[in-house]
């Protein structure tokens, strides 16, 4: 193996094209000069060209299909999300459908009752009238117990 | 490699236009889809994290303010998934079946005039440069594919890496030593 030159460590460098032009002509011409660099310096080449020879990649027919399925699937719990925080700041909105179902439902049951109700509410009354006369009739009776006391204090 | 007006698409992509990022992604697909193979050689891997790296991309989205060329950006992303990748432990256990053909996405490069065994000899050399490749450690891997497939600059892997300039020269420096060392039988025994 040859000894490696102080300036070797510049070959990689110059050949990516990231010295400055100073020191790339200093390259150029130490080239011309130092075996062992022109050596190295064609490995490098050889090197690249080993890595430039390379197979093309082809894609898999269903790569574009996953990746919008995944693009899909990260919008749909972008939204939940977005909702649940929503939700987190206005619950009392958030429950305003609910409340508002509740008051329909209550109200249509409500108004079924009242009108299957009518009928019974006269039945009620004539009840009402017949609880009535037994007062009358108890009240007879207290009359009488009275009179007798009646009776008693008069003794 | 991207232009300029990669950021100008993005930021309307920022701003809401959808369409501007389905011509990123066009425009990337493949070259993050080959450097992601190149980093493994297994083309499941390969668009797996390659999907991840653009879906990054899309969750970025309204987020995105550009500080470098947008071609730096989204190579930074897939190299730190191939890094993390990499540092998986499934991928360890995958690495000796690599060699099989079974998760090839390479096809071979269109007739050049070659003859059927030099064709099977060019096969059988970037097989050995792919196998060479994987032997890197990650660092160094990532700075050699950056910079010869992608061409960008030390300063730019650098940013990519999130190391110094003199750092990416001597990772390259360290990668193709041990390329060589790897790729021997290409160089002959004084190298
Ligand atoms: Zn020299």
């Amino acid at each position: 193996m040859n000894r490696p030159c102080p300036h070797s460590d510049l070959l990689n460098p110059y050949m990516d094209g990231e010295l400055p032009e100073e020191k790339r002509r200093f390259v150029e011409d130490h080239l011309e000069s130092c075996l062992a660099c022109a050596d190295e310096f064609q490995n490098l080449r050889k090197l690249r060209d080993l890595l430039m020879d390379c197979e093309e990649v082809s894609v898999s027919p269903d790569f574009d299909r996953l990746f919008w399925k995944k693009v899909d699937a990260f919008e749909e719990k972008k939204l939940k999300n977005a909702f649940r925080r929503w939700l987190g700041k206005n619950w009392r909105l958030g429950f305003a459908p609910v409340f508002a179902t509740a008051v329909l439902l209550i109200g249509t049951t409500f108004v079924k009752d009242t009108r299957t109700m009518m009928g019974r509410e006269t039945m009620f009354f004539d009840q009402m009238e017949l609880f009535q006369d037994f007062d009358v009739v108890n009240n007879l009776d207290l009359l009488e117990d009275v009179s007798g006391d009646g009776d008693l204090e008069g003794l | 490699m991207g232009t300029d007006s990669d950021i100008e698409l993005m930021i309307r992509f920022a701003k809401g236009d959808e369409s501007a990022f389905r011509m990123l992604y066009m425009a990337y697909r493949n070259k993050i889809i080959t450097y992601c193979y190149r980093f493994f050689y297994d083309q499941g891997v390969a668009e797996e994290i390659s999907q991840e790296v653009f879906l990054k991309v899309y969750k970025a989205g309204s987020g995105y303010r550009p500080t470098a060329r947008f071609s730096t950006w989204i190579f930074t992303i897939a190299t730190h998934a191939c890094l993390n990748e990499l540092r998986r432990e499934k991928y360890r256990h995958r690495v000796d079946s690599i060699d099989s053909e079974e998760g090839s996405a390479a096809r071979d490069i269109p007739d050049r005039g070659e003859s059927a065994h030099e064709r099977m000899e060019s096969r059988e050399r970037r097989k050995r440069v792919g196998a060479a490749l994987r032997s890197l450690p990650g660092n160094q891997r990532a700075a050699l594919l950056l910079r010869e497939y992608q061409g960008f600059s030390y300063k730019e892997i650098g940013e990519q890496l999130n190391m110094s300039e003199a750092a990416v020269k001597s990772l390259i420096f360290r990668g193709r030593e041990n390329l060589k060392i790897a790729l021997y039988s290409e160089f002959g025994e004084d190298s």
